[in-house]
């Protein structure tokens, strides 16, 4: 193994880590934020809407994350072309460093599956009693979800999500089909002209366990903190 | 089966915190009036009750009014206890009044008409058999369940039980409190904010404020002690003590207990039956779901014996469990009061 070679192509490899954590966290916020939605819909049974996320649901759990990006990678530009053509709309298409754009949507929107799942069952794994109990106080529907009913599920949620987050760390490689020049992307490049493989996808495979490790133990502080009504501390 | 509608009004029978030897004095009276004709009686009953109630409240020990009702010395010549009348209450207005209230689940019809009426004041006690729709009933009335029939009213609010907008549904839960069989606490609410929570959020007081009064009722309940503790921390007893510290805290117009009892090991049965007792002498109007018999004998102004879906008999908990008219309800009693018991009233 050449550790010169590996000393050299870390630091060069940084600035393609920002790509990663940028398409990571967009994908998280995005991605949870409408699964959270979904949840929402479908645990309270709104009709038609909740059939439809359903299927919407389904399709994009079974449906591979490569071939997602692809549709969104070629479609999404073809479709604006289209607008342009046909109605003189003036839409840039999203090319060169501004790609990112197609990762992340492929990635929220696949994820947004996941998260509903994770958010629903974290939902009623929260006993109906809580709901009750706060109608029965007199609060609104909103204040029961705001302040007793949602900081439980949550809970319920983290480990789940802190799951999902690294999952995502991991799938963002996919963005190099997109063209976006991520940790592994960047490693493919800088060990193409000397074909040192070995070398570059030893290095990023560290360097994932890192993120990953790192993301974890945050994603554990974080259930420690919100879950201590779980563990019983007594404050004090 | 004969529907009756329940009209007893609170107050007369509810007594300040002795046993069942010192219990319904006004009821007694009552009894003894039966000798002559049933004006006669009630007449009689509301003087001696008045100074029974009198004597109570010299002692220091009653809480809110203790007369008796006119229309419990009418029960005592023995007529039929449907009155389809509106009495002449002694004691105001009542405080909480359903008529023909409905509920279905399915094919299954729970609630199949139930008419009551509790007094300000007053502690009504519901017993039956399980499956006679009594905690149906109440959760009816804190609309946790939507009655399919029925008019409620609380204090000057009338809700038709049915179709009524989410906002007056809203008003009722502020005029009423719930205590759960399970407790119910926020699980992620220590004790104090368990009792604060309603106070800020629902009624807006400042912090400061809701924190006072909070603190002040833990105290009562006896639990400044684990005012920072996380439900998982307390034993069942300890929860439903803040369970009911939450309903008192709200200051609301009636609670409704839901068998507060029924998930508590026999130990700590008592110190939560004590807890309502004191409930009750604060003068709260409360409609209270129990098995526990001797609690029912010893704290009610108002006994109602459900059964499928129907007030089988209404009345003083003196004459229900002393003298109970109806074969169902006597039936009932005589497999779960022991006979000793009715005795000693």
């Amino acid at each position: 193994m050449d550790v010169g070679f590996i000393l050299e192509m870390l630091p060069a490899l940084l600035p393609a880590v920002k790509n990663t954590l940028l398409i990571t966290f967009a994908s998280a916020a995005l991605g949870w934020a409408a699964g959270f939605a979904i949840a929402l819909a479908r645990a309270h049974r709104v009709r038609g809407l909740s059939q439809a996320l359903s299927v919407y649901v389904s399709f994009l759990r079974s449906v591979p994350l490569v071939i997602i990006m692809f549709f969104i990678y070629y479609a999404i530009p073809t479709f604006i072309a289209f607008y342009r053509y046909e109605h003189g709309l003036d839409v840039a298409v999203a090319a060169g460093n501004r790609n990112v754009i197609y990762p992340i949507i492929a990635m929220s929107l696949s994820e947004s599956a996941f998260a509903s799942e994770v958010f629903r069952s974290s939902l009623s794994a929260v006993s109906h009693d809580q709901m009750e109990a706060a109608r029965s106080v007199g609060m609104t529907a909103v204040q029961a979800y705001r302040r007793i009913v949602l900081p439980q599920a949550i809970v319920v949620a983290i480990p789940n999500l802190g799951g999902l987050f690294v999952g995502l760390v991991k799938s963002s490689t996919l963005a190099y089909y997109a063209s976006v020049v991520e940790i592994t992307g960047m490693a493919y490049t800088l060990a193409s002209p000397s074909y040192q493989f070995l070398e570059a996808f030893f290095v990023i495979a560290l360097l994932y366990e890192a993120l990953s490790f790192g993301f974890s133990r945050l994603f554990l502080a974080i259930e420690r903190n919100v879950g201590k009504y779980r563990r019983g501390i007594v404050l004090k | 089966m004969r529907e009756v509608a329940s009209k007893a009004v609170a107050g007369g029978a509810r007594q300040a915190g002795g046993g069942p030897g010192k219990q319904a004095g006004g009821a007694k009276h009552a009894r003894h009036g039966a000798g002559g004709s049933a004006r006669e009686g009630a007449a009689r009953a509301q003087r001696q009750g008045q100074s029974g109630g009198q004597g109570r409240r010299a002692g220091g020990m009653a809480a809110g009014s203790a007369m008796i009702s006119g229309r419990t010395g009418e029960r005592t010549d023995g007529s039929a206890m449907i009155s389809g009348r509106a009495g002449e209450r002694t004691d105001g207005s009542a405080m909480i009044k359903l008529e023909n209230v409905r509920k279905s689940f399915g094919k299954s019809e729970i609630l199949k008409g139930v008419s009551m009426e509790v007094g300000q004041g007053g502690v009504t006690v519901v017993i039956g058999p399980s499956g006679s729709g009594k905690t149906t009933l109440l959760r009816c009335i804190n609309f946790l369940e939507k009655a399919d029939e029925g008019a409620l009213t609380i204090g000057d609010l009338s809700v038709d039980m049915k179709k009524c907008h989410k906002r007056e549904i809203l008003a009722i839960r502020r005029r009423s409190a719930f205590v759960f069989q399970n407790y119910s606490l926020f699980q992620n609410k220590t004790a104090l904010e368990n009792v604060t929570e309603g106070l800020t959020v629902v009624q807006r007081k400042p912090k400061g404020e809701a924190r006072e009064i909070a603190l002040e009722i833990l105290e009562w309940v006896g639990l400044s002690n684990r005012a920072d503790y996380y439900p998982v921390n307390l034993s069942g007893g300890q929860q439903q003590r803040v369970g009911i510290a939450r309903a008192v805290a709200l200051s609301p117009d009636v609670i409704l207990f839901d068998e507060p009892t029924s998930a508590l090991d026999p130990e700590l049965v008592g110190e939560t039956l004590e807890l309502i007792k004191k409930v009750a002498q604060r003068g709260i109007t409360m409609i209270v779901v129990t098995h526990e018999m001797s609690f029912a004998q010893d704290v009610a102004s108002q006994v109602i014996f459900l059964d499928e879906g129907l007030v089988v008999e209404a009345g003083p908990p003196a004459e229900v469990f002393g003298r109970p008219k109806n074969e169902r309800t006597k039936q009932f009693l005589a497999r779960i009061v022991p006979q000793d018991y009715i005795y000693t009233i």
